[in-house]
């Protein structure tokens, strides 16, 4: 076994069928969208080639793509400075040792077992302004001023989106950083409270740091998340009321599948792939220090 | 060839990774229903799509399929998700033996092009049934060939009313759009939705408009895109200006914009909405969910032109609904005899509900209820039936024109800042 171990020749002949399946299915697609975004082409009919043409047109002439662009920074931002904190806070009660825990932090993850498009198509429902719950609660609260169109209103529709990916995911993170939490020794707490750091104190000098390494992957998947977004947009506003829900993933299928632009569809998709692995990259960056041990 | 296909199949993959699980979600699938001793029969099988929700397209399948003794595995998908799929499926060649394709030159020009559907007239002609087919409903391409069949009527665009909403009202349905706009001002008054729109799939604001353009003047379109007028005329500006009236004055439903379809007609159904905008192929489900209560009347005069000038139309006679057969299919033969018995099957279905068909029957007429009736005699008196637009555009350009549509009543542009818009985009299809 070690003779087998230490020949790398063997080692790299066990990797190929693997290694064959990756290049197939991930890379050789990411290369023929690449390809693909500097021709005109409707899926169908020979293509020609335009070079940055799509290109060209993505930045300067197609005003919803950064309507799309800005959309996806409220996604991301929400996922991070909202969505996250969130999490958080519900880990850390569902950490604390007292009756019920556990049924919490079901409860709390739940959402998350459920399907996006399930999920979507509940709260179309529920936000729906004539016969919907949310307006009728509101009014039977004498709120009634405060009823809206929520999703078919360019001023809420984006903010209804996004707190119904809140309200799906926040148990996501929740159970990911609970994991984190649980994985911090009692004796580091026990000798902080020897020095008086309890409450607040102990969460921002004990449990933070210790989660450091766990808050920074879910930054990224919220990040990579929030610049993916489609399934939840599709469901509920198809991308309007006029491009106000719109993001580059919803783009780039209507661009390629509806109007049979696949060039400037596949031009999109090279977008995102970049734009994602930039950011998750810049973030890894910023966010990795040195192991903190007490 | 190859090269280019897996490529494709490659790139959708990676284009449709985020999509398919959502589309996925929505599809409601029968699932395929092959006949356990089929096989031991030793009978050729033939599959087809489907995106008509109507059972009776399942049953007329099922029956061809006995009739012409093929195992049949029948697909329904839904509607907006088909879309979807007959667009990669048509790239990647991996078509069923036998699909259905959607009215418009947006629909029928991708299949045509791709080359994948077999010509029919060797069997229409062998088996003598191309002579069933009323004249001008076998469309026939440029090369000569006919490459497919009817799968529906023509359909047109109706203005259906809640009858108990309407009298509680106590008014009567409008005749013109003053009276269109006295029955929304009274509707509003009330509480009640003057007009439900579905406005998040774009389609039903878009065919408002067009009629409302055809009221003004009937030939108004055809002039402008062949170049004899603009689309900044003044019939064009006058029906976008009612279109801005309309949703000034609250006459759809809140959040019409956000709303999808089938919600928007749920309101309808449950005496919610006054009024509700659709197809003519909604009459036998809408009269059976609503009874008595479905009123029907012929579109008011809200212009120039006689109510009876001019209605709009799903499908022109160039690209209408259609069956395809796929050319790699396996069963080649079978699957073009399929297809032609089932066009023929679903025409006697049509006929026996008091539809007029586009090919002969032998079947007779079960009595028609009162509004259908009357629907049939409006149409036979209506001059012209105008193609809705989106079916004469190109894929990129119709979307490009129901976003621009969807702004209009969205209040993003002035009638006449649409309508400068409009003349620079459809310009372009030309």
């Amino acid at each position: 076994m070690e003779r087998a171990l230490s020949d790398k020749k063997l080692i790299a002949l066990f990797l190929v069928p693997g290694l064959t399946v990756f290049l197939v299915f991930y890379f050789v697609p990411i290369l023929m969208t690449a390809y693909y975004s500097f021709q005109e082409w409707d899926g169908i009919n020979p293509m020609t080639f335009i070079g940055l043409d799509n290109y060209t047109k993505m930045f300067t002439a197609d005003k919803s793509f950064w309507q799309a662009v800005w959309n996806s920074v409220a996604f991301l931002l929400v996922g991070v400075f909202i969505q996250l904190p969130l999490s958080f806070g519900l880990a850390l009660l569902v950490s604390r040792k007292m009756k019920g825990r556990k049924w919490f932090r079901n409860i709390y993850f739940f959402p998350v077992v459920m399907s996006t498009t399930m999920v979507s198509l509940l709260w179309v429902k529920i936000y729906d302004p004539n016969i919907g719950m949310l307006n009728t609660l509101l009014e039977a609260a004498h709120l009634g001023s405060w009823a809206q169109a929520w999703l078919g209103d360019t001023k809420t529709a984006l903010l209804s989106v996004l707190i119904v990916t809140t309200w799906h995911y926040v148990g996501y993170n929740m159970l990911i950083l609970f994991a984190g939490i649980q994985g911090i020794s009692e004796q580091y707490y026990e000798a902080a409270k020897l020095d008086g750091a309890v409450g607040w104190k102990a969460v921002r000098h004990i449990t933070l740091p210790l989660l450091s390494d766990v808050l920074r992957i879910c930054i990224v998947l919220n990040v990579i998340y929030a610049l993916k977004t489609f399934e939840s947009v599709y469901v509920m506003t198809n991308g309007g009321p006029l491009h106000s829900t719109t993001m580059i993933a919803l783009k780039m299928f209507q661009e390629a599948f509806l109007k049979q632009n696949f060039g400037y569809g596949s031009a999109l998709a090279v977008f995102m792939v970049l734009e994602c692995l930039i950011i998750a990259w810049v973030l890894n960056k910023v966010l990795t220090r040195e192991k903190i041990e007490y | 060839m190859f090269g280019k296909k897996l490529g494709l199949v490659a790139a959708s993959a990676l284009l449709c990774g985020v999509a398919l699980s959502a589309c996925g979600g929505a599809e409601v699938n029968n699932g395929e229903t092959p006949k356990p001793d089929a096989k031991a029969e030793g009978k050729e099988s033939v599959s087809l799509w489907i995106f008509d929700a109507d059972p009776m397209y399942q049953a007329a399948a099922e029956a061809t399929a006995a009739e012409v003794g093929v195992d049949l595995k029948y697909e329904y998908i839904q509607d907006e998700t088909y879309k979807t799929k007959i667009s990669v499926a048509l790239a990647a060649n991996e078509l069923p033996d036998v699909f259905q394709q959607h009215a418009g030159k947006s629909y029928r020009t991708p299949v045509l092009q791709s080359k994948t559907v077999a010509p029919l007239n060797d069997t229409l002609d062998s088996t003598g049934l191309g002579a069933k087919f009323l004249d001008n409903q076998l469309v026939k391409e440029e090369d000569g060939n006919i490459y497919s069949v009817p799968s529906n009527i023509s359909t047109t665009l109706v203005f259906y009313y809640n009858k108990k909403l309407m009298n509680d009202l106590g008014a009567t349905p409008p005749a013109t759009w003053d009276d269109l706009q006295a029955v929304v001002s009274k509707a509003e008054d009330k509480g009640i939705i003057p007009i439900a729109l579905g406005g998040k799939e774009r389609w039903q604001g878009d065919l408002l408009y067009n009629l409302l353009v055809a009221r003004q003047d009937v030939n108004a379109f055809d002039k402008a895109l062949s170049g004899q007028a603009k689309f900044t005329d003044a019939p064009f500006v006058e029906a976008a200006k009612q279109v801005a009236s309309l949703v000034s004055s609250n006459a759809f439903q809140k959040g019409f914009l956000g709303s999808a379809y089938l919600d928007a007609q749920e309101l309808f159904k449950n005496d919610k909405a006054l009024i509700w905008i659709d197809g003519s192929f909604n009459f036998s489900a809408l009269s059976k969910a609503m009874g008595d209560n479905l009123g029907y009347i012929v579109f008011p005069k809200t212009g120039a032109e006689d109510a009876y000038s001019a209605t709009i139309g799903f499908q022109n006679s160039a690209a209408p609904y259609s069956l395809f057969v796929n050319n790699s299919s396996k069963h080649l033969d079978k699957a073009k005899e399929f297809a032609i018995n089932l066009s023929l099957k679903l025409n006697d279905e049509f006929v026996r509900k008091g539809l007029p068909g586009y090919a002969a029957s032998e079947v007779k007429s079960e009595s028609q209820n009162e509004q259908l009736s009357t629907y049939a005699s409006d149409i036979g008196k209506t001059a012209k039936t105008q193609a809705m637009w989106f079916g004469l555009l190109s894929a990129d350009i119709g979307q490009e024109y129901r976003d621009m549509t969807q702004q209009l009543y969205g209040g993003n542009l002035t009638p006449e800042e649409y309508t400068a818009q409009l003349e620079t985009l459809l310009r372009s299809a030309e």
